[in-house]
C-alpha cells in the first residue's frame, strides 16, 4: 500500500502493479465515466458493503490504483455527470454490469453528458423494455411448443392468429401449473420475471449479447487487419488485443449458448428460478460479465479506427479474463496478459496548450463514446 | 473550344463589380468559383478576382485540389505577401510574381508538366504534408534549376506589376529556396511527428543557401521559423551560423529574419476570423514568442521587441476573447428555452472553442483577465428561476465547459437538483 497527500486530505489507495483478478467481481464492472482521468475505471464491492474504484495508473505507469469509492474526487475533479454516476452507483444494492448500465442510463437521461447521450439513454431504455417484452412472448411460444402434444396443433404457435395463440398460451400455462403445484397466475408472473433476464440473451433469436459478440468479432478482425497491413506497427498491442478478444469471444459464445439452452426446458427453468432466482440470474448474466468493457473499446475504435493511439488505448483497457471463467467452462486459461506494459504507452497530457487538446475536448470525446455504449 | 475571340482582360470596374458579387456570395458558391479558378491553366486575372476573398478562404479551408502552380509555391507560402505590401529587398515574395514565374516553370518543364499536373491534382491542399513533399520534391528541384537560369518573360512587368530587375532577384531567390525545400520540409514532417531536428541538418540547409547571398538566407531562416512547429533550435542554429560569418550582411540575416516574422505577428496577430482558427493563430504566435524569447538570452533589443509584441498580442487576444464570448456564446444563450439539440450542440462547441482559445492565450499573458471573463460568463449563464429542465441542464453544461465541474455543480445544487 502506498499513500498520497492531496489538498490536505489523506488519500489512501493501493497501487497494484500487476492486476490479475481471479473473479469477475474482483475485476469490477466498467463504469462509463466521462472524466478523462477516470477512463477505464471499474467499480467493485469492498468490505462492509462499501465500494472501491479501480483506476488505471493515472500517471500512465504500471498497474492500477484501487481506492475507496468515496475518494474518487480526491484523485481528480470529476465532471458533473460523473459525480451523479458516482452517487447512483454507490446507492446500488449490488454491482453488476446490468445494474451499472441502468444507473448510467438514468444519469445520462438527465442530459448531464449532453443531449446526444440523453437520447441514447432513452433509446437504450426503450430497446431494453422492448427486448424484455419480446423475450416474454418468445418464452410463451416456447412453452406452448413444449407443452403441446406432438401433432396437437398443425400450426406452429408463431404463425397462429393472435387470439388463437393467446388461447394456446393459456392452455399451456394451465397444463404446467398443476405439474409445478403453482396457481396459473404464478406461472405467468415467474415467466415474466425470467423474461426480464432473457431480454439481452434472446429466446430463439439474437438479442443484445449476440450483437455485442458480433461487434467484438468485428473489432478483432479489423484490429488484426491493421497488423496485416502494417506488420511493424503496434504488433505487441494488437497481439494482446486479438488474443484476449479471441478468448472472450469463445467464452461469451459458450456462455450465451448455455444461457439460451435454458429456454429449451421451460418447466425446468421455472422450477430452478423458483428455487434460486439468483443462481439463474447469475448464469444468464455470465456473457454480460465477460463482455463488460468491450463495447467501450469498440466505440473507441469506431471514433478513430486503425490509428496507433487508439490501438494503444484499447490495449491498455482490454478487460482481463479472470480465472473464474475456468469454473464456468472448464476451459484452461494461459497466463493472463500483463496490461501494465501496454498502459505505460498511454501517458497523455490531459491539457496541453501546444497541441490544443483541453480537458473539455477529452470530456466531449468521452461523451460521444458514452452515446455509443449506453 | 468555342472558336470565339478571347475575352478582353478583366480589369477596372468590371473586375471590381465581379469582386463585389463574390464577396457577397455563399460559401458553396465560392467553393465552386474556386474550383474553376484552380483548374485554369493560366490564372492571372482569376487570381485578381479572388484576391478579396483570401481572408475568407483561410477560414473556409475549402478542400482545394492542387494545381502545378499551387504545389510549386507551397514551400514558400509563409513568405508570400500581397503585391502592394511587397518592397524590393524585403525577405518576402509578392503574390503577383507567382503566376508568371509558375508559367515559366510550366513552359520549361515541357511534356513532363502534364504528368506533374496530374500528380498534383491528386492532392488536396489539406493533405498530410508528407504526401505533399513526396509528390512535390521532383517539381521543386526541377523548378529550382529552371528559375536559376530563367530569362525575364516579355510580359513580366505587365502581368506582375513589378520592375524588370525584380524578376532576376525573385527568380534566383525562389530557385535557391526551392532547391532546399525538400530537405526543410522533410525535417518539418518529422518535427511535427515529435522528432526533434538535428542542428547539423538545419545548419547544412543554411550553409547551402548562404552561398546565394544574404537575402535568400534571411528568407530561408524566416521560412524555416514559420514551418517548424517549434523554432527555438532553428533560431539558435541561425544565430550561431550568422555569428560565424565574415560578411556583415550575412551576419545580420538571423536578426532580419526574426524581425520579418515579428513584423508579421505585429501586423496581424490573429488573422483568422473564426475563433477555432484564431486559436491556432494564438498557439503559433505563443510558441513563436516563447521560443524566440528562450533563445535570445543575450539579445536585449530582440527581447525588448518580443516583449512589446507580446503585449500587443495579449491585448488583441483579450479583446478578441471578450467579443467572441459575448457575440458567439452569451448573446445566443439568452433564450435557451426553445433550444434545439443542434443549437445546444453548437453552443457547446463554441464554448469549447473559447476554452481552447483562452487556454492558449493565457500562455501569452493576462491569466487573471481570462479567469474574470470566464467567471462573468458563468454568472451570465446561471439558470433562471422557472427555466425548463433541459434549458437549465444546457446552461449547467456550458458553465462546466467554461469554468469546470465545481462551478457547475454549485449551480446545479443551488437550483435544487
Amino acid at each position: 500500500m502506498s499513500q498520497s497527500q492531496k489538498a490536505g486530505t489523506r488519500l489512501e489507495f493501493h497501487v497494484v502493479t500487476r492486476f490479475v483478478p481471479t473473479t469477475f467481481l474482483e475485476r469490477g464492472v466498467a463504469v462509463p465515466f466521462t472524466t478523462p482521468r477516470l477512463a477505464g475505471a471499474r467499480a467493485r464491492p469492498a468490505e462492509r458493503r462499501s465500494l472501491e474504484v479501480i483506476v488505471p495508473n493515472p500517471s500512465g505507469g504500471r498497474g492500477v490504483y484501487i481506492l475507496p469509492w468515496g475518494n474518487i474526487d480526491n484523485l481528480c475533479n470529476p465532471t458533473v455527470h460523473d459525480r451523479r454516476v458516482t452517487e447512483a452507483v454507490a446507492a446500488l444494492p449490488s454491482v453488476t454490469p446490468q445494474a451499472i448500465r441502468h444507473a448510467a442510463r438514468e444519469v445520462a437521461a438527465q442530459g448531464l453528458a449532453g443531449r446526444g447521450a440523453r437520447e441514447a439513454a432513452r433509446r437504450a431504455r426503450d430497446d431494453e423494455n422492448q427486448a424484455c417484452v419480446q423475450a416474454n412472448f418468445d418464452l410463451l411460444l416456447e412453452l406452448v411448443r413444449q407443452l403441446e402434444v406432438p401433432g396437437e396443433n398443425p400450426i406452429p404457435p408463431e404463425q397462429d392468429r393472435p387470439a388463437a395463440l393467446e388461447w394456446r398460451g393459456r392452455r399451456a400455462v394451465a397444463r404446467l401449473a398443476p405439474r409445478l403445484r403453482w396457481p396459473p397466475e404464478m406461472v405467468v408472473a415467474r415467466l415474466e420475471q425470467v423474461a426480464a433476464c432473457f431480454g439481452s440473451i434472446g429466446v430463439g433469436r439474437n438479442a443484445r449479447i449476440s450483437t455485442s459478440i458480433a461487434r467484438l468479432v468485428q473489432l478483432r478482425r479489423e484490429v488484426a487487419e491493421c497488423l496485416a497491413r502494417e506488420p511493424d506497427d503496434n504488433a505487441a498491442e494488437i497481439g494482446m488485443i486479438t488474443s484476449t478478444a479471441d478468448l472472450t469471444i469463445q467464452l461469451a459464445k459458450a456462455t450465451l449458448a448455455d444461457a439460451q439452452a435454458l429456454s429449451g426446458d421451460i418447466p425446468g427453468l421455472l422450477q430452478r428460478w423458483a428455487a434460486d432466482p439468483d443462481a439463474v440470474s447469475r448464469l444468464l448474466a455470465r456473457p454480460d460479465w465477460l463482455l463488460d468493457g468491450w463495447d467501450h473499446l469498440r466505440a473507441l475504435w469506431e471514433l478513430d479506427p486503425a490509428s496507433g493511439p487508439t490501438i494503444a488505448e484499447i490495449a491498455a483497457l482490454v478487460p482481463v479474463v479472470p480465472r473464474e471463467a475456468d469454473e464456468w467452462l472448464t476451459e484452461h486459461l494461459g497466463r493472463p496478459a500483463d496490461l501494465s506494459h501496454y498502459r505505460s504507452k498511454l501517458v497523455r497530457q490531459l491539457e496541453d496548450w501546444r497541441t490544443g487538446v483541453t480537458v473539455c475536448d477529452l470530456v466531449a470525446r468521452n461523451e460521444r463514446l458514452l452515446e455509443k455504449t449506453l | 473550344m468555342t472558336g470565339s475571340a478571347p475575352s478582353p482582360p478583366l480589369c477596372g470596374p468590371a473586375l471590381r463589380a465581379l469582386q463585389r458579387e463574390l464577396v457577397g456570395a455563399q460559401d458553396e458558391q465560392i467553393a465552386r468559383v474556386l474550383a474553376i479558378v484552380d483548374n485554369l491553366a493560366v490564372r492571372g486575372e482569376a487570381d485578381r478576382l479572388i484576391a478579396p476573398l483570401r481572408g475568407r478562404l483561410a477560414d473556409l479551408r475549402p478542400r482545394r485540389r492542387l494545381s502545378l502552380s499551387r504545389l510549386l509555391v507551397i514551400p514558400l507560402e509563409p513568405l508570400i505577401v500581397d503585391g502592394t505590401d511587397w518592397r524590393p529587398g524585403a525577405p518576402s515574395i509578392p503574390r503577383t510574381a507567382l503566376s508568371p514565374l509558375a508559367q515559366q516553370v510550366t513552359h520549361e518543364l515541357g511534356a513532363s508538366a502534364e504528368a506533374i499536373s496530374t500528380a498534383s491534382s491528386q492532392l488536396l491542399r489539406n493533405d498530410e504534408l508528407e504526401l505533399i513533399v513526396e509528390t512535390g520534391t521532383n517539381l521543386w528541384l526541377r523548378a529550382a534549376a529552371i528559375l536559376a537560369a530563367a530569362p525575364m518573360p516579355p510580359a513580366w512587368t505587365a502581368t506582375s506589376g513589378l520592375r524588370a530587375h525584380d524578376h532576376a532577384v525573385l527568380a534566383t531567390t525562389m530557385a535557391t529556396l526551392l532547391a532546399q525545400a525538400p530537405s526543410l520540409l522533410r525535417i518539418v514532417v518529422r518535427a511535427r511527428a515529435g522528432v526533434d531536428p538535428e542542428p547539423e541538418a538545419l545548419g547544412a540547409i543554411l550553409a547551402g543557401v548562404a552561398l546565394a547571398g544574404s537575402l535568400p538566407l534571411t528568407m530561408m531562416i524566416a521560412l524555416a521559423m514559420e514551418w517548424l512547429p517549434q523554432p527555438e533550435l532553428l533560431v539558435r542554429v541561425a544565430d550561431e551560423f550568422a555569428a560565424r560569418q565574415d560578411d556583415p550582411t550575412i551576419r545580420a540575416t538571423a536578426d532580419r529574419a526574426v524581425d520579418f516574422v515579428l513584423d508579421g505577428i505585429e501586423r496581424s496577430p490573429l488573422p483568422s476570423s473564426n475563433v477555432a482558427l484564431a486559436t491556432q493563430d494564438v498557439r503559433r504566435v505563443a510558441i513563436m514568442l516563447k521560443d524566440l524569447d528562450q533563445c535570445s538570452e543575450r539579445r536585449a533589443s530582440r527581447r525588448g521587441r518580443i516583449a512589446q509584441i507580446r503585449r500587443g498580442v495579449d491585448a488583441a487576444c483579450r479583446e478578441r476573447f471578450a467579443s467572441e464570448l459575448e457575440a458567439q456564446l452569451l448573446a445566443p444563450s439568452t433564450d435557451l428555452t426553445a433550444g434545439e439539440d443542434d443549437t445546444m450542440a453548437a453552443l457547446e462547441s463554441t464554448a469549447r472553442d473559447l476554452r481552447r482559445f483562452e487556454t492558449t492565450a493565457r500562455q501569452i499573458g493576462s491569466a487573471e483577465h481570462y479567469d474574470r471573463q470566464l467567471q462573468r460568463a458563468a454568472e451570465a449563464l446561471r439558470p433562471a428561476a422557472g427555466e425548463d429542465a433541459m434549458a437549465r441542464i444546457g446552461r449547467i453544461r456550458l458553465v462546466e465547459i467554461l469554468r469546470g465541474s465545481d462551478a457547475a455543480m454549485a449551480m446545479l445544487t443551488a437550483g435544487g437538483a
